[in-house]
């Protein structure tokens, strides 16, 4: 039904598609709706509950009907728009929701189960939900997602303007043309900026209205089919662009962040349709949107057509179809009649027409229904950006109050109904902008012709005719008798109204439907409109690809994970590379055909008992200066660092104000006045920041200063007897000998012109040493240890064979044997408690009542009566009395030891010193075991091998 | 016998981003020095070679380019081998900027510096002759050039206008 002449169609270009397997053509210029209008598809969906046949209601982005599964060139759009997708060539587009096809859905039958599925039947029959809901949700629903995963990047824009246009119809264009001179972006969701210019020719002073368009956009950045979707804070707007030629491997969805300082929101209004009995038949449109393809791509969808309006602006789309050569009946609810029935199986055949209390009908045979039954301005951006809203009875529709400094609005939003007055409306919005940032411009308003007044619209919500189905919301089934059950409920709040009947809860978030919805609840409650109010409206405006928020993080760009200067020569020696807290790590470097717990404990043994190499560049290195650093980070640390001596270390932990320890690490004194903190490589920042906002925000007269040097430096660990042969060999001008650098102590140096520093600290037990050098000199290092460690016998050893090691010592991870609850006496650390004079951090909340339970959980070790049985971490202990199980605390650390050649473990146990020597029951996914608790130290409780 | 000490990057650190519009290379600076106790006004870059760029009240970041000397003061801590520094340069540097950070462009004038977020991870922002620098610490360099890498590729059909 594609008239032979008009529209901006491009009729030498025509366009193949399928829809639900049929071959049709459309044009250049077409939308996937209206080619199916064009070619007489009446039915292009089932709907959501009662799979009744559905038809194109609108023309744009409040369409809640034609939800369709688009596929073209690769890209798959389950739940596509159809008003909204430009028609491609080879586009295969299909209906959902339905089986095997919209036209012949099997699942059709459910409406004649209507009675029983009333409002909120799900919440009274389903109500073991979990039992039913993926069958309910299999033949619910839209669209179904492919398999496919997503590959391509979607690229994110930000940009900065003096202000942001929202809409491209003659408001938003009047307000680009006189905000000339400041930077504009006007957005708009059509591909052609014009609005209702593109519908209805008009001249704008004295010029064909669409070259005035064009014009009046011509200084402003323009984004075509782009919609506003949020309004955040401090003028953030979040924007979706969808591009028909983005660059190979990208989407053609683009996320734009626009930060504006001023807005102009020209979003214009949606036609409501009119409530009465069968309202939901395929070839029931909106007035306004039949006009739209009428004049837009020439498409007439039907011959003999019935007008039913409650206002004026019907009256253009008359004119319209009349001059495109179709019988018009108009039915003007004014005149005190209305639709009050239709029929037709697969689409309309004729419309009932009477007045509204039913008491007389005529049936008149009909194609084709136009509906009106008001506008509802789109005030959804106004409303998120914080806009009160004011319902305005003679136009029956929520209207923007007064706008915030900054914020404009023009145009249909405000209720004006003809060009002239969106004309003013918009320039006099952007000359405003303009002079707000100091521009003023004499430049006459537009000019155009001005129509007559318009007649009062007349508002009806429902009809009162019992045993009729008046569809409220289309896209998820909600009736007026719906909405009155839920009144009647006891479910007066809009919002509650909304959850329970799910009115405006689809895709289409009830922008056809709201105003209805709750108007008839205010009748239903005996309230006034105004009383009941609207929803919320929430970003988005429409549905976003959720791939389009995502961008490129995917695959090596997910996460920004950081690298050791080494990545390269840990992958190339078969490193197992994890993520540790943001750090790209080897958990152990497996060699061909070893399981990765083989390597593991070849690599700890081989660190113990004679040379390992870890790459320990992570680990934090803060350094402290000032005259005050030692007086400041005595305060911080639980530790007393006031009484290091230069070149030494001492273990240290940091606690959180509530005394739960927040990091442990060594710490260095360089030199009186100069310290080197090292924080566990996760909690750099945070230990930083700490110490930051401690100085800025409680002692900033404290003369101390803090950089974070964790990146310059590459720093390895050599463990094991022969470590200081290898380091000796390493050829620096240190002095290695026990005398000089004994365990806990730290040294500077050159090694070949490199600077270098050694710290002898150990995390195995062994006798270890910490070598940092500069990071460019990493790789370097790192080959040269190995060289010369090879007579030694020297394997690099991964976290995980770290991990094995210090366990084995009943060194503690923080994070890992600690918790949100832990303070330093539970690891049975309370010597600072004790003897440390001065003031730190937590330390009141170590002298509560609960900090001084006896009962509390405290670390200690596990041995598993059987021996070849790791036991899981976060197994519990439990102790049984009377009958019933209680937990005595947990298992933090467990792993195969290999000095002791049997499974070792670390847990907190409630008492747990005092238990030392007893059998607790382990328990775990219902397996039983048994262990028991001795001190949290396996290997060398005397710590003779650090020193010798 | 073994190697000498010698520097060295990661290969995918090693930045060689050139399409039409955009390059990225990844430079190695003499000297970066991070300096407490100096102050100059907030955000700015100051000097050419080497540059002083405000990283906060009473602290600043000297870049040297040519000398390697460190700048006088107290509290000096060597950052040369800790950060990466990308030098990007081309007509669409605008884009690329617009795709990895929300700052207003007009914030990078000639003369400024910011730190921010960019492809999501904290950087350092500085114009420098017709470039733009980007520190970025050096554990994060392979991300940001493979987000550099990827970013061009967006810039496919470019023309500079």
């Amino acid at each position: 039904m594609r008239l032979p002449n008009g529209g901006r169609i491009d009729r030498d270009k025509p366009l193949r598609f399928t829809w639900d397997g049929r071959a049709l053509t459309g044009f250049a210029g077409d939308s996937i709706a209206s080619a199916l209008l064009a070619n007489g598809i009446k039915i292009v969906a089932r709907s959501f509950k009662y799979h009744r046949p559905r038809g194109i209601w609108g023309a744009g982005v409040d369409e809640p009907n034609a939800v369709v599964d688009v596929r073209w060139q690769g890209q798959h759009d389950p739940n596509a728009r159809a008003t909204l997708v430009p028609l491609r060539d080879g586009m295969v587009v299909r209906g959902v929701n339905a089986f095997p096809s919209v036209a012949r859905d099997l699942y059709g039958g459910i409406d004649f189960f209507q009675r029983f599925l009333p409002a909120g039947f799900y919440y009274k029959t389903f109500m073991n939900w979990h039992r039913y809901e993926p069958r309910i949700r299999a033949m619910a629903g839209l669209g179904r997602v492919g398999e496919a995963t997503e590959t391509r990047a979607f690229e994110t824009r930000h940009a900065h303007c003096d202000l942001l246009i929202v809409g491209a119809g003659p408001a938003g264009l009047a307000a680009a043309r006189a905000a000339a001179g400041l930077s504009v972006i006007v957005a708009d969701d059509q591909v052609l900026p014009g609005g209702n210019l593109l519908t209805d020719a008009t001249e704008i002073d004295g010029r064909d209205g669409l070259a005035w368009a064009a014009d009046a956009v011509a200084g402003a950045q323009r984004l075509a089919r782009t919609t506003v979707f949020g309004a955040y804070d401090d003028g953030t707007y979040g924007l979706i662009e969808l591009r028909n030629d983005a660059p190979a491997g990208w989407g053609e969805a683009r996320l734009w962040v626009i930060r504006a300082k001023q807005v102009i929101f020209a979003t214009g209004s949606i036609e409501r349709p009119l409530v009465f009995p069968d309202n939901d038949r395929p070839g029931i449109m909106s007035a306004d949107a039949m006009r739209r393809y009428l004049r837009g791509q020439a498409v007439l969808p039907g011959r003999n057509i019935v007008v039913a309006t409650n206002n004026d602006s019907a009256f253009a789309t008359v004119q319209a179809l009349r001059e495109a050569g179709a019988a018009v009946r108009v039915v003007d609810l004014r005149d005190g009649v209305m639709p009050l029935g239709t029929g037709g199986r697969g689409g309309l055949r004729w419309v009932d027409i009477g007045p509204p209390d039913g008491s007389r009908r005529e049936r008149v045979p009909a194609d084709l229904l136009a509906v009106s039954g008001g506008w509802s301005p789109s005030v959804h951006l106004f409303s998120q950006s914080g806009g009160a809203l004011q319902w305005d009875v003679t136009l029956a529709a929520f209207l923007p109050g007064a706008p915030a400094a900054g914020q404009y609005v023009a145009g249909s939003i405000t209720g004006a109904a003809d060009l002239a007055t969106c004309l003013a409306q918009g320039h006099a919005a952007g000359l405003a902008a303009a002079a707000a940032l100091g521009r003023s411009a004499a430049l006459a308003a537009p000019h155009t012709a001005s129509t007559a007044p318009a007649t009062p619209m007349r508002p009806i919500w429902r009809l009162d005719l019992p045993g009729t189905r008046q569809w409220v919301d289309l896209q998820n089934d909600v009736t007026a008798k719906d909405v009155a059950l839920a009144a009647s409920e006891g479910y007066r709040s809009v919002e509650h109204l909304k959850r329970y009947t799910t009115l405006g809860m689809a895709t289409d978030q009830g922008k056809t439907s709201n105003v209805n919805g709750l108007a008839i609840l205010a009748e239903a409650t005996g309230r006034g409109i105004d009383d009941v109010g609207t929803t919320k409206f929430r970003p988005p405006f429409t549905p976003i690809p959720l791939a389009a928020l995502a961008g490129s993080r995917f695959g090596k760009l997910m996460a920004p994970l950081r690298q050791l200067p080494v990545h390269d020569d840990h992958v190339a020696a078969g490193a197992d590379v994890r993520d540790y807290g943001g750090w790209a790590r080897p958990a152990c470097y497996p060699q061909i055909g070893e399981s990765i717990a083989a390597a593991i404990a070849r690599e700890a043994a081989n660190a113990r008992f004679r040379i390992g190499l870890f790459d320990g560049s992570s680990l934090g290195k803060i350094e402290v200066y000032g005259p005050d650093a030692a007086a400041f980070l005595n305060l911080m640390y639980y530790n007393e660092v006031a009484n290091l001596r230069p070149g030494r270390l001492r273990y240290c932990l940091l606690l959180r104000e509530t005394g739960v320890v927040f990091d442990d690490g060594v710490v260095a004194r360089l030199a009186p006045d100069r310290y080197l903190l090292s924080p566990s490589s996760s909690h750099t920042v945070g230990v930083l920041t700490m110490l930051e906002a401690w100085h800025q925000t409680e002692y900033p007269a404290m003369q101390v200063a803090f950089h974070d040097t964790t990146a310059a430096w590459a720093t390895f660990a050599v463990s094991g007897p022969d470590s200081r042969k290898l380091l000796e060999a390493l050829g620096t001008d240190l002095d290695l000998s026990d005398q000089a650098l004994p365990h806990m102590a730290l040294a500077s140096g050159r090694m070949q012109g490199i600077a270098c520093r050694i710290a002898r600290v150990s995390f195995t037990g062994e006798r270890s040493y910490e070598i940092s050098v500069p990071a460019s000199y990493a790789r370097a290092l790192w080959r040269r240890l190995l060289t010369l460690g090879t007579p030694l016998g020297i394997m690099p050893y991964g976290i995980e064979s770290l991990s094995v090691l210090r366990a084995e010592k009943g060194y503690i991870l923080i994070g890992t044997d600690t918790d949100g609850m832990t303070l330093p006496v539970d690891l049975g650390l309370e010597g600072p408690l004790r003897t440390k004079k001065v003031d730190f951090v937590g330390k009141r909340s170590l002298l509560t009542p609960d900090a001084l339970r006896p009962d509390r959980r405290q670390m200690v070790g596990l041995l598993p009566e059987d021996g070849a049985l790791v036991p899981a971490v976060g197994a519990h202990a439990v102790e049984t009395r009377n009958g019933k199980h209680r937990s005595l605390g947990w298992i933090t650390t467990a792993c195969t030891s290999p000095m002791l050649r049997r499974s070792i473990a670390l847990a907190m146990i409630e008492g747990g010193r005092a238990r030392i020597g007893e059998t607790v029951e382990l328990f775990h996914l219902d397996e039983r075991s048994r262990a028991t608790i001795c001190a949290p130290i396996f290997h060398d409780p005397a710590g003779e091998r650090l020193h010798g | 016998m073994v190697d000498a000490l010698t520097p060295h990057w990661p290969a995918d650190a090693i930045c060689t981003v050139s399409v039409t519009g955009f390059s990225a290379t990844l430079i190695t600076p003499t000297a970066i020095h991070m300096l407490s106790g100096r102050d100059q006004p907030a955000n700015t870059a100051r000097g050419d070679d080497p540059v002083s760029l405000w990283l906060s009240p009473g602290r600043v970041l000297v870049v040297g380019f040519t000398d390697a000397t460190p700048p006088a003061g107290n509290f000096v801590s060597d950052l040369t081998h800790g950060q990466a520094v990308f030098r990007l340069t081309g007509a669409a540097l605008a884009d690329i900027l617009a795709m990895g950070t929300s700052l207003d462009p007009a914030l990078l004038a000639p003369g400024h510096c910011a730190q921010t977020l960019f492809a999501g991870v904290k950087t350092l922002l500085y114009r420098h002759g017709e470039a733009l620098h980007l520190h970025v610490d050096r554990p994060l360099a392979a991300f940001v050039a493979a987000w550099l890498a990827q970013a061009a590729t967006a810039l496919e059909g470019f023309s500079p206008s």
